[in-house]
């Protein structure tokens, strides 16, 4: 017997997924996450993982071929401003203030339009360094990376001495075009290093070795502030998991998809890793289905989260914005607005609106009977029968049905329906999942497709329940609910292959030069593949894929081509490069968008070097008999707006549901902590990886 | 509002009308390229009613939005019957006197059709990197008439049943000597191909009434949340007074005076009393303010709405003919976004915000001034390749924000009549032009003085490096007499705008000598000259160190009342210096090593100061006092209604019962309830160039020499204790801010 386990922790739950490699047996076990100390937590999710195989937590760990863990570790530092180390900045003289300036984005970078549009209540995000903690060297390059100033070492001992002296202890290191000539970086490290030899020491040549001195600057002072915090706990798991049996490294999952061993790791790109976990579940998922496009969709309690699978992959955003810094790490492209189970109902002088403020964990849901009084969307969902009140969360949480509806009459129903609390209950339903739908509408036609031609898959607390009438207002018809769907991060944080990005600024002259371009190109695989190599994994099983950012003179928004499998390097790069770009750009743009006769601009270059994890998605053998329409566990009321009333439906537990069940809707799928709705004229399966696929339109072809 | 349609169905396809013009605009802003519209988001989008009415506006700015109106409106009056108005047309308009804000900001509407008649427009304004004419960049500072700017478009069918017009493209390219420029324009249609297929397709789906309800609700529902705002807030009369401090030809101030009068649920903006129109082209024509105007209101009151023309619809402005703010054919309006616009936009928001002052329950979105200036610069030449190029430099759109009731304007924080202000970086400039920066820092003792302290703008230096050819800077703007980002409520106001030269003050040639590499404006050597505002041309040589700052934010309350532990702060971070906080705010600090403060000397030094101001200081005598009209004092609250405490924010004290008006830090009383503060206060008056450093003074003696009169600072102390009540920007001896506020109470429903 051999296991590999996963590990995400979030905000609320610790999710754990163990798979025992000879039966392809996955288990997930969730536990409360423990803030004070997440090791707490994560111990006592992987307990009762290995519960469920009979074993002990010594006994699964020493049987464990792999063990990758998603923190959320470094997300906290940045959103509560706690346990971040004391940072000082060294920054080209006259540029120090470059940081707080934020290219006077920072007031609203990140924020949607609304928040913008109260200019009174903007402001910068903290500081993460203070002005008395950014010394000024006196040095210069060009963009060339030409030293017009050299850096002197005197000057340097200087101002660390200072910092020192004001207690920083994790150094961000930001010159001026250090990306094009790293060398002065690379002294001031020496130097830090002498003066203080456990002192961090975050180099922006090296963690976002991009143009751009801002990005560049706010990536490494982010990742200068959450390093400490992040090897501290990591030292301890690992001596924790090690005294407990643990025999191979800790892999840490990033927010780019991929796992690294603690070496390799940028702390900075852990942070927001969360979402990356349900990505690559969906994408792995996807290519053993062979969907080639897929919505994947995650509905937490405050936020509604969509990404993209195209083409069997998902893509990388250029740039992420967390909590107002803008950074240049590689993430996967995820957007998000604040809706979800929490989300509160309010009545706004005639209309009925949806969030974006959440009730939250607390005082949470009307119903949870934890102190909440406004009405929340899983307030309608359990008022029209959604959620079964005693069985919520495995009867953790007993739902208070009475006070949903008084919360609902309250606030919506008496001033909006006169007094029809189901008839309120529908519309907050209706509203939030109409904001969901034009989301997932607005994220893919801005990306350049059509939803329509995709598959939705649904995970995460309440995506399951809402589904359904999301996937029809953005158009979709056909569904997957994989039924670890709650814990579908950690399965993804499981399968995760190891990557490693790396990536540089590509000159005007460079990205014209062929020779150029495929030196450049070989220099970063060779780095990637380096690093790989570093964590034991061999050259033979590391696929490279190229890609380029690039864009036409002028414009600021990147577009990131790939090249993938084996396109000849030999003097066409620069117009396969180009080539893609355009069909790329069509493909967003429109075809009117296309300029004749200008040529784009190479940016940045990167691979991404991924050896694969090995472990396939189970699949198994559907059953040669006829499919059996599954075996209702009890019936309910549920209140199905497609045929505008209440139907006796037809709850199935989640747990008895096997491959080849068929189900026609209305229909209830109850799993832990979420239902999958089939409503009404829709129809659905469980097909051999055990996913509930649902077909809305019962009567049409599913769109492939 | 309306009970026509049921909310759930209203909410629903108004989301989808919101993010519809959220996906034109950033449709938009990814396919055109240039750095004006993408780098400083210099664009917005919309859909309106069939009448032009706006529904709905995209990001960024929004005076770009609110143009949309009278566009559509001209395209209807001029186009219905020749060429017509029909599915799959646009049309394309940049002509000031037609509604649009200058020529470089060109918009471009589609009609939208369903089912055989006409829904709705949609349409995109931004601003174009060249326009034609004799300057690059479209502000020609010499003009004396709109036949000396750029291209003037009258509407014109673009595009002609989903067909581009090649022909009008060609045109128009034809006068514009920046063939990127055509990326601008591809943008815009791109975004209103992408609106209007969008629309239709809601169209489609819910039935074309049931949208055409949906817009017009979406509108009357901010109308309806406005008026009860307003409702909620006492009646009253506010003037306001700005300044343009440079015509376009020369330094010359003119005023902007508006007068507010707010009346149970509608608001009236007259702007009598302002300048006639100047010569230059700094001027703007009515559809300039009116962006102006609805921009200010939605920004102190819409703050939680939809910004729409609901705005509009409780909004009455009155402008008398051919003023600074309502310029007609053929004066030129060219500079007027940077001027005129942005200008009357924070004099908006400042008279709002006195009247939100009145109301304890607004006080908290009151705000002081942001930076009310912005400029044009750019540097033009031969790059580094031996191309021409139009170098912009946009490092002004980090402007100080003002400060507000509670906390300091955000530094840096971006320019007010952008939501998504953006400055580019460092070496994504230096990479495109033929430049090296020396410095770009947040600039010291910027912000205006204050409780609360206004945002810090920033500074900037610049060398030519490694050009091929000469280079030559041309530096558009308004601001640098007149520290314009006004303080409220004895705030003072932010820096004012800089631009100064360094000859032979650097050599950057990296084959033989680099000299004057400094990170300060101190340490730039050479010869130290005040640059010209409004001049092109101007010798950007090689050896030549350019240097400007731009507007701080205005400070919120008196600097006496600042928390000292702040001002230590702004004192080691370098937001404030420390002579300013001795001088300004008081502040005893004893510096060394460290810098600490002295808490008893600090007490003690501005206890002296406000004896100083009240030695100082005069009886105040205003010889136009505002009257508050019949309509208004006639009003009496409703019997039953309560009354709500009305005080001046929380330093004067409202006293209906007995009709006194009394100072909250002292108690003295300063008159009846029914005047302006400022009649029961001492005044001092000062130029402004003396209230602080960047105030005016490197072009206050020039202006004086000329014969003009410097603008000063009209402080108004409490005779009992000192405290500084207002601060006004005044052209010495003429008529300032003022308010009335009817007492009469308010209804707290």
């Amino acid at each position: 017997m051999s296991f590999v386990i996963g590990v995400d922790i979030g905000g609320t739950f610790t999710d754990v997924s163990v798979i025992d490699r000879s039966t392809q047996r996955e288990v997930i076990a969730k536990s409360p996450t423990t803030p004070y100390d997440l090791m707490e937590g994560l111990l006592d999710g992987v307990t009762r993982a290995a519960q469920q195989f009979g074993l002990s937590l010594s006994e699964l760990l020493g049987k464990a071929e792999r063990f990758s863990h998603a923190t959320t570790q470094t997300t906290n530092v940045m959103f509560t401003w706690q346990q971040g180390a004391v940072v000082g900045l060294l920054a080209t003289r006259g540029f120090g203030d470059e940081i707080l300036i934020m290219r006077a984005r920072g007031r609203v970078a990140g924020l949607g339009l609304a928040e913008r549009r109260h200019l009174r209540a903007t402001d910068k995000p903290p500081q993460i360094v203070t002005r008395d903690r950014i010394v000024e060297l006196a040095e210069r390059v060009d963009r060339s990376g030409r030293i017009i100033e050299p850096l002197r070492r005197e000057e340097v001992e200087a101002g660390v001495r200072r910092l020192l002296a004001d207690g920083v202890t994790s150094f961000a290191v930001t010159l001026l075009w250090s990306h094009q000539c790293p060398s002065h970086e690379q002294l001031v490290r020496e130097v830090i290093l002498d003066l203080a030899p456990e002192a961090h020491v975050s180099l922006s040549s090296e963690i976002s070795p991009v143009t751009g001195e801002y990005e560049r600057t706010a990536t490494t002072v982010v990742n200068a502030f959450v390093a400490p915090t992040l090897e501290r706990y990591l030292k301890r798991l690992n001596e924790r998991l090690i005294r407990e049996g643990l025999r191979v490294p800790i892999l840490i999952f990033q927010a780019g998809g991929g796992v690294s061993d603690i070496p390799s790791i940028q702390p900075v790109s852990t942070i927001e890793s969360g979402p990356a976990g349900g990505l690559v579940a969906v994408q792995k998922l996807a290519s053993a289905m062979k969907q080639e496009r897929v919505i994947a969709t995650d509905v937490g309690g405050t936020t509604f989260k969509v990404g993209l699978i195209v083409d069997g992959r998902w893509s990388m955003a250029s740039e992420t914005i967390i909590n107002q810094y803008t950074l240049l790490s590689p993430m996967i492209d995820v957007v998000s607005i604040g809706a979800g189970g929490g989300s509160i109902a309010w009545e706004d002088d005639g209309r009925l609106r949806v969030g974006p403020e959440s009730a939250g964990a607390s005082p949470g849901p009307a119903c949870y009977g934890w102190g909440g009084t406004r009405p929340t969307v899983t307030d309608a969902d359990a008022m029209l029968g959604y959620l079964d009140p005693a069985r919520f969360l495995e009867g953790r949480i007993q739902l208070r049905l009475d006070q949903a509806e008084a919360a609902v009459k309250e606030y919506i129903a008496d001033p909006l329906f006169g007094g029809d609390v189901v008839a309120a209950a529908a519309g907050i339903r209706q509203v939030v999942d109409s904001q969901m739908g034009d989301l997932i509408r607005k994220a893919t036609l801005e990306r350049g497709y059509d939803p329509r031609k995709f598959v939705l898959a649904a995970y995460g607390g309440a995506g399951p329940v809402h589904a359904a009438s999301y996937a029809k207002a953005a158009g979709v018809s056909r569904l997957v609910v994989p039924l670890s769907a709650t814990a579908f991060s950690a399965y993804g944080v499981v399968i995760a292959d190891t990557v490693r990005t790396v990536q540089r600024s590509i000159s005007r002259e460079a990205g014209r030069d062929n020779e150029v371009l495929a030196g450049s190109y070989d220099d970063v695989s060779r780095q990637a593949i380096a690093a790989l190599n570093a964590q034991g994994i061999d050259t033979d099983s590391i696929t490279v894929i190229r890609w380029a950012d690039m864009r036409y003179e002028r414009q600021l928004h990147d577009v990131r081509v790939h090249l993938y499998g084996d396109r000849t390097l030999n003097g066409t790069l620069v117009d396969d490069l180009t080539h893609a770009f355009t069909e790329r750009y069509e493909v967003l743009f429109g075809k009117t968008a296309r300029l004749k006769d200008v040529v784009p601009r190479i940016l940045r270059i990167g691979v991404d070097a991924a050896a694969s994890s090995g472990i396939a998605v189970r699949q198994e053998t559907l059953p040669p008999a006829l499919p059996q329409l599954a075996q209702p566990a009890h019936r309910r009321n549920v209140y199905w707006p497609e045929t505008g009333g209440w139907i006796n439906t037809a709850i199935y537990a989640g747990n008895e549901v096997s491959i080849g069940h068929d189900f026609v809707g209305p229909a209830i799928v109850e799993q832990l902590g979420t239902s999958v709705a089939i409503p009404p004229g829709a129809a659905a399966h469980v097909d051999q990886w055990r996913n509930l696929i649902i077909a809305l339109d019962h009567a049409g072809e599913p769109n492939e | 509002m309306s009970d026509k349609i049921d909310p759930v169905l209203f909410e629903v396809v108004w989301h989808r009308l919101l993010d519809i013009t959220e996906e034109m605009g950033i449709k938009y802003m990814r396919t055109s390229g240039s750095p004006i519209l993408v780098g400083a988001y210099d664009a917005s989008t919309g859909i309106t009613l069939p009448d032009g009415k706006l529904v709905a506006m995209g990001p960024y700015i929004s005076t770009q939005a609110h143009v949309l109106r009278l566009i559509v409106d001209s395209v209807i009056k001029q186009r219905m019957e020749s060429p017509g108005i029909n599915p799959g047309d646009m049309f394309i308009c940049n002509d000031p006197y037609l509604g649009a804000t200058h020529q470089p900001d060109v918009a471009t509407v589609a009609p939208v059709h369903h089912s055989g008649a006409l829904r709705a427009w949609v349409g995109s304004s931004g601003h174009w990197l060249d326009i034609g004419g004799s300057e690059p960049g479209g502000f020609n500072m010499t003009a004396t008439s709109v036949f000396d700017e750029g291209l003037r478009l009258p509407p014109t069918k673009i595009v002609e049943g989903h067909e581009i017009r090649e022909d009008i493209v060609d045109l128009i390219m034809a006068q514009v000597r920046e063939p990127l420029a055509e990326l601008d324009l591809r943008g815009q249609l791109v975004a209103n191909e992408v609106g209007r297929n969008r629309l239709l397709e809601v169209a489609d789906e819910v039935g074309p009434s049931v949208l055409d309800d949906v817009m017009r609700r979406g509108i009357s529902h901010v109308a309806g949340r406005l008026r009860s705002r307003l409702r909620s807030l006492p009646d009253g009369l506010w003037r306001e007074v700005q300044y343009l401090d440079h015509d376009g030809h020369k330094q010359n101030v003119r005023k902007i005076v508006c007068t507010l009068t707010k009346s149970g649920d509608h608001l009236t903006l007259d702007f009598a009393g302002s300048d006639a129109q100047v010569e230059g082209f700094a001027n703007t024509a009515f559809g300039g303010l009116r962006a102006a105007v609805l921009s200010g209101v939605c920004i102190a009151l819409g703050y939680d709405l939809t910004w729409n023309d609901g705005a509009a619809d409780c909004v009455e402005i009155k402008a008398p003919r051919r003023t600074i703010v309502t310029a007609e054919y053929p004066t030129p309006v060219s500079m007027s976004t940077i001027s005129a616009i942005i200008v009357t936009l924070n004099l908006v928001l400042v008279v709002l915000s006195r009247m939100l002052l009145a109301s304890p329950r607004h006080h908290e979105q009151a705000m002081a001034s942001w930076c009310a200036t912005s400029l044009g610069v750019s540097m033009v030449g031969v790059n580094r390749d031996g191309t021409f190029t139009v170098a912009p430099e946009a490092s002004h759109f980090a402007a100080g924000a003002g400060a507000r009731s509670y906390a300091d304007g955000v530094d840096t924080g971006g320019i007010i009549i952008n939501t998504t202000a953006n400055i580019p970086s460092i070496e994504a400039t230096e990479d495109a032009y033929p430049l090296l920066y020396l410095f770009r820092r947040q600039l010291t003792d910027s912000g205006g003085a204050g409780r609360f302290r206004g945002g810090a703008s920033g500074e900037v230096a610049i060398v030519p490096y490694e050009s091929q050819g000469p280079l030559s800077t041309s530096f558009a703007g308004v601001g640098s007499l007149t520290p314009n980002a006004v303080g409220l409520a004895g705030g003072l106001p932010g820096a004012s705008v800089r631009y100064l030269r360094f000859l032979d003050a650097a050599r950057l040639d990296p084959e033989s000598e680099i000299l004057g590499l400094v990170g300060t404006l101190e340490q730039i050597g050479g010869k130290r000259t005040v640059g010209p505002l409004n001049s092109s041309k101007i010798e950007f040589g090689i050896n030549t160190v350019e240097y400007h700052n731009w507007q701080g934010g205005g400070g919120f309350g008196d600097a006496l009342d600042r928390d000292p532990a702040k001002v230590l702060t702004d004192v080691r971070t370098g937001l404030v210096s420390a002579d300013e906080a001795f001088r300004t705010y008081g502040v005893v600090l004893t510096v060394g090593t460290t810098i600490e403060l002295d808490g008893g000397g600090t007490e003690e030094h501005r206890q002296e100061l406000r004896k100083q101001r009240l030695q100082r200081a005069v009886p105040f005598t205003d010889s136009h006092p505002l009257v508050l009209p019949e309509s208004l004092t006639a009003q009496e609250p409703e019997s039953g209604v309560e009354r709500e405490q009305v005080n001046y924010w929380n330093i004067v004290a409202i006293d209906n019962a007995v009709n006194t008006m009394s100072c909250m830090r002292c108690g003295t009383v300063l008159g009846s309830a029914t005047m302006d503060v400022r009649h029961g206060c001492v005044i001092e008056e000062v130029p402004a160039a003396t209230i602080g450093p960047i105030r005016g003074e490197d072009y206050a003696e020039d202006y004086s020499k000329a014969g003009g009169v410097p603008i000063a600072i009209r402080s108004f102390y409490c005779p009992g204790c000192g405290r500084r009540l207002e601060a006004d920007l005044v052209v010495p001896g003429e008529v300032g801010p003022s308010s009335v506020i009817f007492r009469g109470g308010v209804n707290t429903a």
